[in-house]
């Protein structure tokens, strides 16, 4: 039987189930509610508002979804919106979302990421978990008007709870298979109506769900710990002033590649990635002659630490570090005019200064280089073997990368009856410079065996030499960008919704692939030695901006009496200079990253919840992506029609459940069931390896007594085998398998004061 | 190109000049100063009249450009055109300078008398030839001139740098289409006291797998002089690269014809693979 079988018997036994023995209902909270926003969630929306992203494809998912999801990071709620997939795989540092086939996997985003208003701006720096979470908003196509660089694919806003809107204790504890395990406590309080606080921390684990071969470890363990502080003030009716402080620490050990051709994971160097960051954001929000000002300030400090046996065998190739400092400083500052009347406007001003210090040795050891090097060497003059001095030897490189923009933005919006006509233009300035170091001091022995000599007498030594590499220098690139947005939106009658049609250009910024200077390196140490050639450094590590058009038509609707709402779009985006992520060929391993061309992404996606009677809901969404290339050719192969790797070509959200109260010592009862769906998903360029279409099927039920509830939760219930990443390196094929069913309870209280 | 880069300046960086006339020999206007020293060149005078040709101890050269007024002054110092006569030296009125498809040239077929410290001596048939590099930079090639129309005299540099195009054909299946690359670089550095060239091949590409490789060098080809160049030719010399040698490259029957600033044609077999590899360039 396989998995689709047994998610189809599910489902409508579990309905049946609980049917019965409900008592009374409370209203589910809605997924996705167009147009609607709360006014005490408008507190710290700048941009957003009433009628925002009615011209564009939106996923919401409200507080109460949330909790019934227990949503905590982008991966949970990413799951609900339609093209939108941010696979589990590797460290923290890896966040790799795709949007409608548009994503990457190192470097710059295609999707920006904002909380509490604060953009983070770097990627790396997305994967933690937040507790608290008031709403989500997974904004789809082009925010680069709005929300500038990186937001070419869309923009995932979370909100959390502010302490003038929500004051309250709430503990939240959690224990499941695999010694995963969470404990979470905030505090949200209001000292007067004008002052507000909430401090809340949390810390969480897992063993890992996998176990290294080599050494019989668990591979995938993780600690992560937050602390979070909010203020919120009103100093007066017209101004409001919010801070929030985020403190977030992550440790984990292995990463679980496991090899295609053995299927384990067994590798024996250490393989672990720890990070600190800090991120603080001020919103100063004031109402002044029906205009409203706003300024969102912003320092972020990012210390991060990564080392990987980078070709995840047993044996002793090489491992790679990465250990970076990074401050990073963003204002940006917006004036909007009144909301009401046939004509609104927002401009605004945003500018950023980043700076990154970067050590990224690699180091080789015996087996790397005997088979990298030396085996390579010695293969093309055999008469003259060479061997090398020591066992392990250094290729370090040092980078300082110090980026700034500024930006100016104006988005205006004009209501002719039941018309609406958006127009944007944003313009952005951008530098980034690059002052790398690489060095290199090893030596190796030149053995004559060509000479004759007595048999039996050892080859003697011909010369020795030594490779004393010091390469430094700079790189500087500027970037400019003008980016127009145009759409038309028509509101439907008897408040039925509206269809739209947009055109928006978007854009990821350039920059310089830092990874590619340990195979720069190692093609300098072969150049040393009489072999291969030398990269030609800023051809090799300059990569530059990736733009694409993104056009839509859409419709958001809402029935019965607004129980029922759909969302429909279809899109076709077009991409100039996409920036992929490749593999190169042969012995070497690593990362690069290629303007690939021109490809193109056409699809549709359509949404629907339903709060049906007696507190039942249903949600679903459903994407459908085929994104291609129309031009690439590597200059090995032509891969122009060929499918854009990593990114799924379905992607599916089913689920169904209700929320009762009752009367008795259980006071309520809530239960969800639901299942997603991904793929297939193309591993590489050449569309030879892939994963096929696969579902998960995940539930849970909660019992509430006054302010104590206890949830069973239960992940991957059919077991479902898949594989979330693929890659080559050193030519051998490695993947990492989706998590195993997992099951386990968590206990809440909550109390509002 | 990094081969050139790195050969020039490690053989002859006298000879490379930029056009910036940001030199300390000419602080203002738009002008260059390249002084070619005599350990870089090898003098080749024929006698005209009975067609003997002596290879001589090279020239110390000065070049002045004024790329404004668009003529180029030549300084001759320790010109040695006879073996039996005193080494001269003179300077040339300015020759007006040409820019043909980015290369710098002179061409002055005509009479120029100069005086010597004890004498005179007439110049005809200048020509001198700049060579445009990928790096915008330009590069001393060809220097030749007529003494006293007699002496037909050709400069031949050391180092001797040639592109163009490499066919390698199968000797064991000769009607199989050649394999053609326009990748491979040659440098023929010539040892006038030995008599003696060594051959450099940067980029080798002779087949379309082949692995690549650093510079690989042939020493110590012997060597035979003609009127406006040389050349070299042997049996079998096995190459080093990087210092060391490599006898699965061996080559054999190397022939080489070089026309000093202007081509090379070479022809060298290699018995790993079968292969019989021809070059036919130009002066770069």
């Amino acid at each position: 039987m396989n998995c689709l079988h047994k998610i189809l018997i599910v489902l409508p036994l579990t309905a049946a189930a609980f049917s019965a023995a409900a008592d009374g209902s409370v209203p589910a909270d809605s997924v996705t509610l167009p147009g609607v926003v709360l006014a005490e969630v408008a507190v710290t929306t700048i941009k957003g508002g009433n009628n925002a992203n009615a011209d564009e494809s939106a996923t919401y998912i409200g507080r109460k979804a949330v909790e019934q999801l227990s949503i905590v990071n982008l991966k949970q709620a990413a799951a609900l919106a339609p093209n939108f997939h941010i696979p589990a795989y590797g460290s923290r540092m890896t966040s790799s979302i795709y949007v409608r086939g548009l994503g990457a996997r190192i470097d710059q985003p295609a999707v920006g990421l904002n909380i509490d208003n604060i953009p983070i701006i770097n990627k790396d720096n997305f994967d933690f978990d937040i507790s608290d979470i008031d709403r989500v908003e997974l904004l789809r196509g082009p925010q680069n008007i709005l929300y500038g660089r990186n937001t070419m694919g869309g923009l995932i806003n979370i909100y959390t709870l502010s302490p003038l809107t929500y004051q309250g204790v709430r503990a939240r504890l959690t224990f499941g298979a695999y010694d995963t395990y969470s404990a979470a406590v905030s505090v949200y309080h209001k000292f007067n109506q004008r002052l507000g606080m909430s401090i809340g921390g949390e810390t969480s684990g897992t063993d890992g769900y996998f176990r290294n071969a080599y050494n019989n470890s668990r591979t995938g363990k993780e600690r992560l710990s937050n602390l979070r502080w909010k203020t919120a003030f009103r100093p007066s009716p017209k101004v409001i002033v919010e801070n929030s402080m985020m403190l977030t620490y992550a440790r984990q050990y292995g990463y679980p590649y496991r090899s295609v051709s053995s299927d384990q994971v067994a590798y024996n160097d250490t393989c672990h990635y720890s990070r600190f960051s800090f991120i603080d954001g001020l919103t100063v929000k004031h109402s002044f002659r029906g205009i409203t000002f706003s300024s969102i300030i912003t320092a972020q400090y990012l210390s991060d630490d990564m080392v990987l046996d980078q070709d995840f065998t047993p044996e002793p190739y090489f491992t790679l570090q990465q250990k970076r400092k990074e401050w990073t400083f963003t204002g940006d500052f917006v004036a909007r005019g009144p909301q009401t009347g046939k004509y609104s406007w927002l401009t605004g001003l945003f500018g950023f200064f980043r700076r990154s210090r970067m050590q990224a040795p690699v180091n080789f050891y015996a087996t790397g280089i005997q088979k990298l090097i030396v085996d390579h060497r010695n293969e093309a003059n055999p008469h003259y073997p060479i061997a090398w001095d020591s066992d392990n030897f250094t290729l370090g490189s040092t980078f300082i990368m110090p980026s700034g923009g500024i930006s100016v933005y104006h988005e205006s919006n004009l209501a002719l009856g039941d018309f609406t006509i958006t127009g944007g233009l944003r313009f952005d300035w951008e530098r980034t410079d690059l002052d790398y170091h690489s060095f290199c001091n090893t030596a190796y022995t030149t053995y004559d065996d060509f000479t004759g000599r007595p048999d039996g007498t050892p080859m003697p030594v011909y010369s020795h030499s030594s490779i004393v590499l010091d390469e430094r220098g700079s790189l500087q690139r500027d970037y400019t960008q003008l980016l127009p947005k145009l759409s038309v939106s028509y509101r439907l009658p008897s408040e039925l919704g509206n269809v739209y049609v947009s055109a928006t250009k978007g854009y990821k910024s350039g920059g310089y692939n830092t990874q590619m200077f340990s195979d720069f390196l190692q093609q300098r140490l072969m150049k040393e030695m009489g072999m291969s050639q030398q990269y030609d450094v800023a051809q090799t590590v300059v990569y530059r901006p990736e733009t694409d058009w993104n056009f839509e038509v859409g419709a958001h609707l809402s029935m019965l009496d607004r129980r029922l709402s759909a969302d429909l779009s279809l899109f076709w985006i077009e991409v100039d200079n996409q920036q992929v992520t490749m593999f190169p060929e042969g012995s070497i391993t690593g990362r690069i990253m290629a303007n690939a061309g021109r490809s193109r992404s056409r699809g549709v996606e359509a949404s629907v919840v339903w709060q049906a009677p007696q507190g039942w809901y249903v949600r679903g969404s459903y994407g459908l992506t085929d994104a291609r290339f129309i031009d690439f050719n590597n200059g090995r192969a032509d891969y122009s029609d060929k499918r854009v790797p990593y990114a799924p070509a379905n992607s599916l959200f089913l689920g169904a459940g209700f929320s009762r109260r009752l009367r008795g010592f259980i006071d309520g009862i809530e239960a969800e069931i639901n299942t997603t769906g991904t793929g297939d998903i193309v591993w590489n360029e050449a569309n030879t390896v892939r994963q096929p279409f696969y579902m998960l099927l995940n539930a849970s039920a909660k019992l509430r007594h006054r302010h104590v509830s206890l949830e069973l939760w239960a992940r991957n219930i059919t077991a479902t085998q898949y594989a979330t990443f693929y890659f080559v390196s050193i030519g051998n094929a490695f993947l990492q398998k989706g998590n195993p069913f997992t099951a386990g309870a968590t206990l809440r209280f909550e109390m509002d004061l | 190109m990094k081969f050139f880069q790195i050969f020039t300046l490690l053989s002859l960086p006298v000879v490379m000049l930029t056009s910036c006339g940001n030199d300390d020999d000419n602080p203002s206007g738009n002008s260059f100063s390249l002084p070619v020293d005599a350990a870089g060149n090898t003098i080749l005078s024929q006698n005209i009249s009975t067609g003997a040709v002596e290879a001589l101890p090279g020239a110390n050269y000065g070049l002045k450009g004024d790329l404004d007024n668009g003529v180029l002054t030549l300084t001759i110092n320790d010109l040695q055109y006879d073996s039996q006569k005193n080494a001269i030296s003179f300077t040339l009125p300015a020759a007006r300078l040409s820019i043909t498809q980015g290369s710098f040239s002179v061409d002055q077929a005509g009479d120029v008398s100069v005086a010597l410290s004890n004498g005179a001596v007439t110049v005809s048939d200048l020509l001198i030839k700049f060579a445009l590099q990928t790096n915008g930079t330009q590069k001393l090639v060809q220097l030749s001139y007529t003494i006293d129309h007699t002496y037909k005299i050709t400069t031949v540099f050391n180092s001797n740098i040639f592109v163009g195009t490499t066919t390698t054909t199968d000797l064991t299946s000769p009607e199989t289409k050649p394999f053609t690359s326009q990748e491979p670089m040659y440098n023929v550095v010539l040892d006038r006291k030995n008599k003696t060239a060594q051959l450099q091949i940067a980029y080798a590409k002779f087949l379309p797998a082949m692995p690549s490789l650093g510079v690989m060098y042939f020493d110590k080809i012997p060597v035979e002089y003609t009127a406006d160049g040389f050349t070299f030719s042997i049996n079998e010399v096995v190459p080093s690269i990087n210092n060391t040698p490599y006898p699965d490259f061996k080559v054999a029957n190397i022939s080489g014809t070089v026309v000093a600033g202007k081509t090379l044609k070479l022809t060298f077999e290699c018995a790993r693979f079968n292969r019989k590899v021809s070059f036919e360039g130009t002066a770069y």
